[in-house]
């Protein structure tokens, strides 16, 4: 039978968009939280 | 209410800077946990804490009390365990387990021996609880970029990595991305410690890794789930803890593993998913 890898590797690659796109929102707000942290005076 | 819950936070900027530290690691290493312990590799996290003492302790006995040496130092050590014992199960009769431990506890010692001869008692407490109430620009900033880029690591790899953890040989067969996978795996591993490590301390570290990723174990079936679930107990877990530290005058680092070790506790008691209680929970009805 042909193997073709490049189905599988095409397989893994399903829902990597939407997945970094969530993961780009969670850093964006990670780094707004450390301006907003490190700029309020109480800091150190 | 005010007093108790909001205002440490909006008074005072280290209890803002230990909380963001806390956000960073439990979104960056949680998740991370949770795929230690769906490869039930969740003992081996806890080896490879142990395992970034000496390198850490040397990055301290070279530039003192530096966050980089330290980092750079811990990187070195943990990814050296993880490779040596990779490199000693494959040519030799031991298993990967007896292997880890050997080396880490060697790694181990040896940390806690160079710290303790060169430094202070106050120098050892730090390298082992962590300072997470004294968590500077730089540290926020090591932990900010860990967690980023491990998020950014997870998005790319998710399906390999489930796919590794489900049926690894399957991974091997049809893609060449397994060794890849498991080695970016190994890296986020030790990254996402050394980022725990310097707020919760090498002892501490791994409890917000993994003892979230257990508590979500029993409220969530998909891998998203657990995911999502861990890392709102890791966070809960964090402000309660901080908070609790705060008006009882403990220690951060041990109060925020014990109230997550509280969450697992309730978790394993009410969860509805394998818990003790499930038996006697109501089901929803199977519907055609």
């Amino acid at each position: 039978m042909r193997v073709r890898p490049h189905t599988a590797r095409r397989m893994l690659l399903i829902g990597v968009g939407p997945r970094l796109a969530g993961a780009a929102l969670i850093v964006i707000a990670l780094w707004a939280g450390f301006f907003w942290a490190t700029s309020t005076p109480g800091g150190l | 209410m005010w007093e108790a819950l909001i205002q440490p936070f909006a008074e005072f900027g280290f209890m803002r800077r230990a909380m963001l530290g806390c956000i960073a690691i439990s979104a960056g290493a949680t998740p991370v946990g949770v795929f230690l312990m769906l490869r039930r590799m969740s003992l081996t996290g806890d080896a490879m804490a142990h395992a970034i003492l000496p390198g850490a302790a040397v990055g301290y006995l070279v530039a003192g009390l530096s966050l980089g040496a330290m980092t750079v130092g811990g990187l070195i050590a943990g990814m050296a365990v993880a490779l040596l014992s990779g490199f000693v199960t494959r040519v030799t009769a031991l298993r990967e387990d007896a292997s880890l431990a050997a080396f880490y506890l060697i790694s181990l010692s040896l940390g806690v021996l160079i710290v303790s001869t060169r430094g202070s008692n106050i120098d050892l407490m730090h390298v082992l609880f962590g300072t997470v109430l004294a968590l500077d620009n730089s540290a926020l900033i090591l932990l900010c970029s860990i967690t980023s880029l491990t998020l950014i690591a997870l998005a790319l790899l998710f399906r390999p990595l489930v796919l590794e953890c489900a049926d690894p040989q399957f991974l091997r067969a049809v893609s060449g991305l397994s060794a890849v996978t498991h080695f970016t795996f190994l890296a986020l591993v030790v990254i996402n410690l050394v980022s725990g490590f310097h707020a919760l301390g090498t002892l501490m570290a791994v409890g917000i890794m993994i003892v979230p990723a257990a508590a979500a174990r029993f409220w969530a079936v998909s891998i998203g789930g657990l995911i999502c679930a861990a890392v709102a107990i890791a966070i809960i877990s964090s402000g309660c803890g901080l908070l609790i530290s705060y008006h009882f005058g403990l220690p951060s680092g041990p109060a925020i593993i014990l109230v997550a070790g509280l969450a697992y506790g309730l978790s394993l008691t009410l969860g509805p998913i394998g818990s003790l209680a499930a038996p006697i929970l109501p089901r929803r009805h199977v519907e055609a």
